[in-house]
């Protein structure tokens, strides 16, 4: 498979899938190894932007997403009404970044940290994808863990974690001798 | 209405200044006795022709108060160390939020950047079921059959066995046991005596044991030995088990 159908067929792919879709899902496909096809993509994500495309390839972690270019939202926004999202709460707001900083967690571990209860936030960011359950801790009760999203990482526009602000010692580090 | 005054050895006036005094540290608890001062209450109580129930319940929350404060200060003082332990925790939780605070303002101003991406659902497309390459492998196919048949497993009944440690052991009654002894005899000759304790546990073996000699001691049954053998047989003159009185009952 020459390069140019590699592209060609990752952007039909892309293109076809609308959601996120993870690198060896393509690697599979195609039957590249993931570090060329990696290469591949990560370029042409670069070529798009650069010749100031309307569409753009997102990085997420490991998935790749075909996205529209921000750069024309106000000109798809006059063709599409676009979904007034309501604005995440602060209360939102926070319980997403202790779930984004400290992952997975547990919703008493969030509660702790908060000090007030999170059920609220957290089945609003459990509708809005932002978040999504990752299995449960092996503890008393088996208390369900959660993680971000994907969709967390582009509503944020993060390419992976390692893209969040720092911050100094995250709870459970912090916290393993308490506990 | 006139407030009550009381008078110990140690205070004399209403019992409003007494909980100022105490408050102010003007006056020590555990010199005041409690019990003196409601014994004074009650004697007002008789004294007074009609019920005045505000009075009784303001002398009700003051003494209470007293009582608490009092109840308070003679409780060992460990308390006190829990209590600034957690006010440490506390402080530590209150930084540690403030941190994710500080930050969820940093990340919200992230969001606008991310807004402006916009994506579309998947496309549906149908693909007639054997087209589909399901990338399956078989060995990932029985492990999920194993996991299934584990859970049905998991969720059946327990054995009866595994209660045993638990549950404390069944309680065999000899009356019950003698009954049985009874009923295999019945319209038999003779009965080997092992036979008597077949399929039986323990518990069962030690109450039928102990039938066989009650029995044998209420003259219900014979035992006699033929040929090396124990045998049991039943007495002619058989007798309802329900009336036979067992004398260790």
């Amino acid at each position: 498979m020459d390069i140019k159908t590699i592209e060609s067929a990752v952007e039909a792919i892309l293109f076809a899938s609308g959601e996120a879709v993870p690198l060896s899902f393509i690697s599979n496909a195609l039957e590249v190894d993931r570090q060329t096809l990696k290469k591949i993509i990560n370029n042409m994500a670069q070529r798009y932007k650069e010749e100031k495309r309307g569409i753009n390839i997102l990085e997420l972690e490991d998935s790749y997403q075909m996205v529209s270019s921000p750069l024309y939202y106000d000109y798809i926004s006059r063709v599409l009404i676009p979904k007034r999202r309501q604005q995440l709460s602060s209360a939102a707001l926070e319980t997403l970044s202790i779930i984004a900083y400290n992952q997975p967690i547990t919703k008493a571990k969030i509660e702790y940290i908060r000090g007030v209860d999170c059920t609220g936030s957290i089945n609003k960011l459990l509708e809005r994808n932002l978040i999504e359950e990752a299995g449960r801790l092996n503890t008393a009760g088996k208390p369900i863990l959660y993680k971000t999203t994907l969709e967390f990482l582009k509503a944020f526009g993060l390419r992976s974690l390692n893209d969040l602000p720092p911050i100094d010692n995250p709870f459970l580090a912090a916290d393993e001798e308490a506990t | 209405m006139e407030a009550l005054s009381f008078k110990t050895q140690s205070f004399e006036g209403p019992l409003d200044l007494l909980l100022y005094l105490i408050s102010k540290k003007k006056l020590s608890i555990c010199d005041v006795s409690l019990a003196e001062i409601s014994g004074q209450f009650f004697e007002y109580i008789k004294q007074m022709q009609e019920d005045d129930i505000e009075l009784s319940s303001e002398f009700l929350v003051t003494a209470s108060q007293l009582l608490y404060i009092k109840s308070k200060e003679l409780l060992p003082k460990q308390e006190e160390d829990t209590k600034e332990e957690s006010q440490e925790d506390l402080t530590k939780r209150l930084l540690e939020y403030k941190k994710y605070k500080e930050i969820s303002q940093i990340i919200k101003e992230y969001q606008s950047n991310g807004d402006k991406y916009l994506d579309r659902p998947p496309e549906k497309i149908d693909i007639p079921f054997e087209a589909l390459n399901l990338q399956i492998p078989i060995s990932k196919l029985i492990s999920a059959f194993y996991d299934v048949v584990h859970k049905s497993e998991r969720k059946k009944m327990p054995k009866e066995e595994s209660f045993k440690g638990i549950i404390g052991r069944e309680k065999v009654s000899i009356r019950k046991m003698s009954k049985r002894v009874l009923e295999v005899l019945n319209g038999r000759k003779r009965v080997k005596f092992i036979d008597v304790f077949k399929d039986m546990d323990k518990p069962h073996m030690v109450a039928t044991f102990l039938a066989v000699l009650e029995l044998v001691k209420l003259q219900r049954i014979l035992i006699f030995e033929s040929n090396g053998q124990i045998f049991l047989s039943k007495c002619e003159k058989f007798q309802k088990i329900e009336e036979i009185k067992f004398e260790f009952e």
